[in-house]
């Protein structure tokens, strides 16, 4: 190992060390990755780590199960390298950027005589470990489904296809970072990579959708992906390529697809250890001073309402973090692609009892249910989490502060984005009236589902230290939570879609269950607040 | 030693430093004073490799910031203003972690981990994490951390910060030995009575330029002033403090 690493150019005691440690911080913290934290408990950590383990195991298990029903070796490939493909690919972006690009490891490093290359090796091991865990456990139930239906061979060739797969997604996506900081420079990174974090996640959510869509339209079993030559345009198809040589269907296209996926992982390989490692210390220099002389933006302007006490001072932070924490305002926005993206779906829809143009909502009121839940973890986990001792410092009620927190989010973000999905829709309804109706029923669902959040549980605006994983897992949770959604709500929709007298109906009883479900908030809140503690 | 040649850094538009001259010789306590924002910090981070110089140069123990970081890094301990730690780790672990990145020899490493986390008071918590110290063990640990290495150049920014006061005057009288075995020391504080009990030499900076230069005595006589604490107020323009006082109590009155 020694050897192998030193040829490489890297300085291999230093590289021992700083993985080790960095290892050894993960599965201490758990989730985190952020100092400051509290790390004291040891037990806790290592559960959160198994927690998550055990989630993606499952979701292994149920993509294992998948590749056992279908007929078609290729799709069941072509769906196991696809899902690699997605959660490296949003594990990436949504949680191991920073440890590519974050600064704050060189704030304490990087005084420390590490040559560039050393460093970009350990933080590469670091991001690597991640990804291939994520990948074995996801696609080590399908590996074994491809031995046991297919032959030995296949589940070899799969197991081969599933780390290559995981490495040239992780690669690739360094290699953009690299690409991305020197086209755009330190100054606009991060704001870059939020606004490409967002562009993803609609490709994730759009995607996800399709292929449910698709594997859903034909009878799973006799599921099956027809050849084109554009197919090779798509890496997935690279990777099932090796299962389809292994159980000896020996064509053309397999095989192209085969030496494309060695000579891009060759490429990458060789891209990594050239130019992109010895200028990392100085790009990560050039970050850390980026960071410190930026200019923040205009000050907020005074509210019309929460005016004074808890609710002006969670207005005003909320409204600030808004403007000036990217990640926040991201997390927040990332709710656009997958409305606009439901839109488009639910446009193809047909007509009313009346006659009138009714396109199928059941889609958009998932994504209005599903913003407060978005909304209440960006609400809690921020890297500003260290500031919140304010709130446990100054004599502020805490369980005002949470409360509040639930209206501002009501009146900063669910409301806006509640007008902004009514006009949207006044292009595609011809009755107005009954699309006010249905903005004010769904609205309170939303509102319905805040509550229910901040029941179960209740947390000071901005008190949480961010997750390493946590935007990968939020993800997944959100995609199981629409299929569960996606069941129920077309009858929902379409039992409120034929009548204005239900919709009336369904208003006041979800009113009546608002004004129930308050009341056990505050009753909840007012107990909790006085157990919750500072975290940093 | 440390020397550096119209050292300038701009971030944008704002100038943090121009054209600083400074030399710090081997043996020598340096005090670098300036208020909030002069660019005492920038120029810590220029030294230490953190981030790069606009224009100008600087040497490090005769090697260049700019053309070997890694060499500068080799031979420089360096305690930062606001020390960012892995909390998660204990104290001897991030020791052992800072040995490892300066090559230390295990069995040395491991002698003086021992050590140096005795005598700074440390021992029992050596295996705690870090995330269970005080603000001042915290402070022990990356003062061992700068020391670990036995580095030619010292670089304490604010070294005093959140340790008791038997322990900041062992760390004093441990500077001054350091400096009497030849080490060259920069030694940023706010502390005033500190920095003239400690430095053979001081240099104020205000708003990136150097403004005054050597012993307490010399800059309190040049400015005519009795103390070095009204020659510092002097040297970086500010106001009366009677006068800053009343003003701010004023803010706090009622509209």
């Amino acid at each position: 190992m020694r050897r192998l690493i030193t040829a490489l150019g890297v300085d291999y005691d230093q590289w021992r060390a700083l993985t080790v440690a960095w290892l050894k911080l993960d599965v201490r913290v758990g989730s985190a990755g952020v100092a400051g934290m509290d790390w004291s408990d040891r037990s806790k950590g290592a559960s959160a780590l198994l927690g998550r383990a055990f989630f993606y195991g499952v979701l292994g298990l149920f993509v294992g199960a998948l590749v056992f029903l279908l007929r078609d070796r290729f799709a069941a490939a072509l769906i196991v390298y696809s899902y690699i493909l997605v959660t490296v690919g949003t594990a990436m972006l949504m949680d191991l950027n920073g440890v590519i690009l974050s600064p704050t490891d060189y704030g304490v490093l990087g005084f420390r005589p590490i040559p560039s290359r050393t460093y970009f090796a350990a933080k590469l091991t670091n991001v690597l470990v991640y990804t291939l865990s994520l990948a074995s456990l996801i696609g080590l139930p399908s590996t074994l489904t491809f031995g046991i239906r297919h032959g030995i061979g296949a589940g070899l060739a799969s197991l081969v296809a599933l780390y290559a797969c995981a490495m040239t997604a992780t690669l690739a996506i360094v290699a953009g970072y690299a690409g991305l900081a020197r086209a755009v420079g330190p100054e606009r990174l991060r704001s870059v990579l939020s606004w490409l974090q967002l562009v993803f996640s609609f490709f994730v959510y759009g995607g996800y959708f399709a292929v449910s869509q698709l594997v859903g339209r034909s009878a799973l079993t006799n599921f099956a992906v027809p050849w084109s030559p554009w197919l090779l345009l798509y890496p997935g198809t690279w990777f099932a390529g090796y299962i389809e040589l292994a159980a000896g269907s020996v064509r053309a296209p397999h095989l192209a697809g085969v030496i494309a996926s060695v000579v891009a992982l060759a490429a990458l390989a060789i891209s990594m250890r050239d130019r992109l490692s010895l200028d990392y210390v100085e790009r990560l220099g050039a970050l850390m001073s980026a960071s410190a002389g930026k200019p923040a933006r205009r000050p907020a302007r005074r509210s019309w309402f929460f005016r004074s006490g808890e609710a002006r001072a969670v207005a005003v932070l909320v409204r600030s973090q808004f403007r000036n924490d990217l990640r926040f305002r991201m997390g927040v926005l990332a709710i656009l692609p997958l409305t606009l993206l439901y839109l488009l779906i639910g446009m193809s829809g047909g007509r009313g009892a009346d006659g009138a143009r009714v396109p199928d909502l059941a889609l958009v009121s998932m994504a209005v249910l599903l913003f407060p839940l978005m909304l209440k973890a960006q609400l809690a986990h921020s890297e500003a989490f260290r500031a919140a001792w304010i709130f446990f410092a100054t004599p502020a009620d805490r369980s005002r502060l949470i409360q509040s927190a639930q209206r501002v989010v009501v009146a900063f973000f669910i409301v806006p984005y509640l007008v902004f999905v009514g006009a949207l829709l006044a292009f595609f309804v011809d009755d107005l009236v009954w699309l006010a109706g249905w903005l004010v029923v769904v609205g309170l669902m939303s509102n319905l589902v805040l509550l229910a959040e901040t029941l179960v549980k209740p947390v000071v605006p901005f008190s949480l230290p961010p997750g390493k994983m946590e935007g990968t897992s939020k993800m997944i949770w959100i995609m199981i939570l629409v299929g569960v959604l996606g069941g129920v709500l077309p009858f929902l929709v379409g039992w409120l879609a034929s009548n204005p007298g239900k919709l009336g109906a369904a208003a006041a009883a979800l009113i009546a269950a608002s004004v129930i479900f308050a009341r056990l908030v505050r009753l909840r809140v007012e107990r909790a607040a006085t157990q919750l503690e500072y975290q940093a | 030693m440390i020397l550096t040649e119209k050292l300038s850094r701009s971030y944008g538009e704002k100038k943090a430093l121009v054209d600083l001259d400074l030399r710090v010789e081997p043996g020598e306590i340096v005090g670098f004073l300036g208020p909030n924002g002069a660019g005492k910090s920038t120029t810590v981070r220029i030294l230490t490799g953190l981030i790069r110089p606009t224009s100008g140069r600087a040497w490090v123990a005769g090697y260049d910031v700019l053309e070997q970081p890694l060499e500068v890094k080799r031979r420089i301990g360096y305690v930062p203003e606001t020390p960012a730690l892995y909390d998660a780790l204990t104290g001897d672990e991030f020791l052992e972690l800072v040995a490892c990145l300066h090559h230390v020899d295990p069995a040395n490493s491991f002698f003086r981990r021992v050590e140096l986390l005795e005598r700074l008071g440390l021992g029992e918590a050596r295996d705690k994490r870090m995330a269970e110290y005080s603000k001042g063990m915290r402070q022990k640990v990356v003062i061992a951390a700068a020391l670990l290495h036995r580095p030619e150049v010292l670089i304490l920014d604010e070294p005093f910060d959140g340790l008791d006061a038997n322990s900041a005057a062992v760390v004093k009288e441990l500077i001054k030995r350091l400096a009497e075995q030849g080490c060259a020391i920069l030694f940023c504080s706010h502390i005033l009575e500190v920095v003239e009990r400690v430095c053979s030499r001081i240099v104020v900076i205000d708003r990136g330029h150097k403004v005054a230069e050597g012993t307490a005595e010399e800059i309190r006589l040049s400015m005519g002033a009795a103390t070095l604490e009204e020659a510092f107020g002097r040297l970086t323009g500010a106001e009366d403090v009677g006068v800053a006082a009343a003003d701010l109590l004023a803010a706090l009155d009622e509209v």
